[in-house]
């Protein structure tokens, strides 16, 4: 008789059980994918010493990007907004890009690091920048522009849209693209193909995140970046302590979540916004791995004075962690010298930048 | 009694599968929001009177429609201290 009164208390109970663990948290309160993968601690750590500042003359840095033996950095130079410094010399080979309204003209300084591609065409370096404030797309040739001192450059495309939050260039024809919504309450993510507008099922996901009407939608801004050997997607959150890694196909995806529990965007929009925590700053991605600098501090402590020491956190492509690099400095961003086994780190409040010999360590995570 | 007891598990199943047609279809009604949302800005719908921040700050990944030029600014915050405006 006790065992026919628990049988259907038990059915349900089990019931619940297996439809929380299908659809785990899945709304508007979660930018999160259907597999969770919980981090809570990194198989290696490394504390990295001070460092080393190089002699690069190049005043007011905003951004840098390393691509092979170049490092391609990013002032506020208007007649000179992309230097190019080669590594491990450091001699300026020459700047390029200007500011102004011209027809290859920038009214904002492009990022090197994000919204721009590059790559080896012809053997020649080649970068494809986006104008974002006017919703083009140009093509440069790197080499021949620094060898003839004359910019070589066409557009690719000016049909798409502009003020784009976050641009992926998957090739001359398609782009991943994210957008402010209409009611400023949603980061909606498509991707446009030779012109035309999909929204992949893993995209349909992730755009269900949503902040209230009136609140800051920041806390839903992403870095976004593509290896373009594997076609997998990384994409970092400023303000939540998960980071989604995906294949548009869908063959892949999975959301890495560093601690015990996912944020959750309801819950965060109840704290003050000094209170709110600013996870992690710059994403960079390599063939073998990728990366971002965790910043883990509130907002109110980051803007009047940081306290807490970054971290350089390196995940391989499968999303499973690989080590933590603890620095003595504050920064902003990183990349890595594949080559010479340098690692740079650059801080945006102090312009500070400085050099690491990680040669070990880089060979210990293969 | 043992009827009853069967009459209870079917009322648990029922009402689970209940809340999971429910569940999806909300799912479904938020995708269907995103796509629209995609469209109207694709038929370049424009947004005003938005608001502005008129101080800001450094913070990559990061944006703020800034009072001073009335666009967007990339890597910005406003500072905690900031006035708003309207664009």
């Amino acid at each position: 008789m006790k065992r026919l009164f628990f049988l259907p208390v038990v059915l349900f109970a089990a019931i619940i059980l297996v439809n929380c663990r299908q659809e785990p948290k899945s709304s508007s309160d979660y930018m999160i994918l259907d597999e969770v993968e919980y981090v809570k601690k990194f198989p290696q750590t490394f504390s990295l010493g001070n460092g080393m500042m190089p002699k690069i003359d190049i005043i007011g840095i905003q951004d840098f990007v390393i691509y092979d033996s170049i490092m391609i950095v990013s002032t506020n130079d208007k007649d000179g907004l992309w230097s190019f410094v080669s590594l491990p010399d450091y001699n300026l080979l020459g700047s390029l890009l200007t500011k102004g309204n011209g027809p290859f003209e920038f009214i904002q300084l492009p990022d090197a690091s994000l919204g721009t591609k590059l790559l080896k065409e012809n053997n020649q370096l080649m970068a494809y920048i986006q104008d974002f404030q006017k919703g083009r797309i140009f093509r440069l040739n790197i080499d021949k522009s620094l060898k003839t001192k004359e910019l070589d450059i066409s557009v690719v495309t000016d049909s798409i849209p502009p003020f784009l939050f976050n641009l992926v260039i998957i090739d001359s024809t398609d782009f991943f693209c994210k957008e402010i919504s209409n009611h400023q309450t949603q980061q909606l993510r498509y991707i446009v193909e030779n012109k035309k507008r999909t929204i992949p099922a893993v995209l349909q996901k992730l755009n269900q995140a949503s902040v209230r009407k009136g609140e800051d939608f920041n806390i839903l801004s992403t870095s976004t970046k593509m290896n373009y050997e594997n076609n997998l997607i990384v994409e970092m959150p400023i303000g939540l302590n998960y980071m989604n890694l995906y294949s548009l196909d869908g063959s892949f995806g999975k959301t890495i979540c560093i601690g015990k529990e996912l944020d959750n965007i309801d819950k965060i929009q109840d704290k003050k916004v000094g209170d709110r925590i600013y996870t992690y700053a710059n994403l960079r991605v390599f063939p073998d791995f990728w990366g971002v600098v965790s910043i883990n501090e509130d907002i109110k402590t980051y803007q009047t004075g940081r306290k807490k020491l970054p971290s350089i956190l390196l995940f391989d492509w499968q999303g499973a962690p690989l080590a933590e690099l603890k620095l003595k400095h504050f920064i902003t961003s990183f990349d890595i010298d594949l080559k010479n086994g340098d690692l740079y780190t650059f801080d945006a409040h102090s312009d500070e930048l400085y050099k690491y010999d990680i040669g070990d360590i880089l060979a210990k995570l293969k | 009694m043992k009827k009853i007891l069967i009459s209870v598990a079917i009322i648990a199943i029922a009402a689970v599968a209940a809340f999971n047609v429910n569940f999806y279809s909300q799912e479904n009604s938020l995708a269907k929001i995103g796509l629209a949302n995609v469209e109207a800005l694709a038929d370049g719908e424009s947004v005003s009177g938005e608001t502005c921040y008129n101080t800001i700050t450094t913070l990559e990944s990061s944006w703020i429609l800034y009072c001073g030029t009335c666009t967007y600014l990339k890597n910005s915050t406003k500072t905690l201290t900031s006035g708003k405006g309207t664009c």
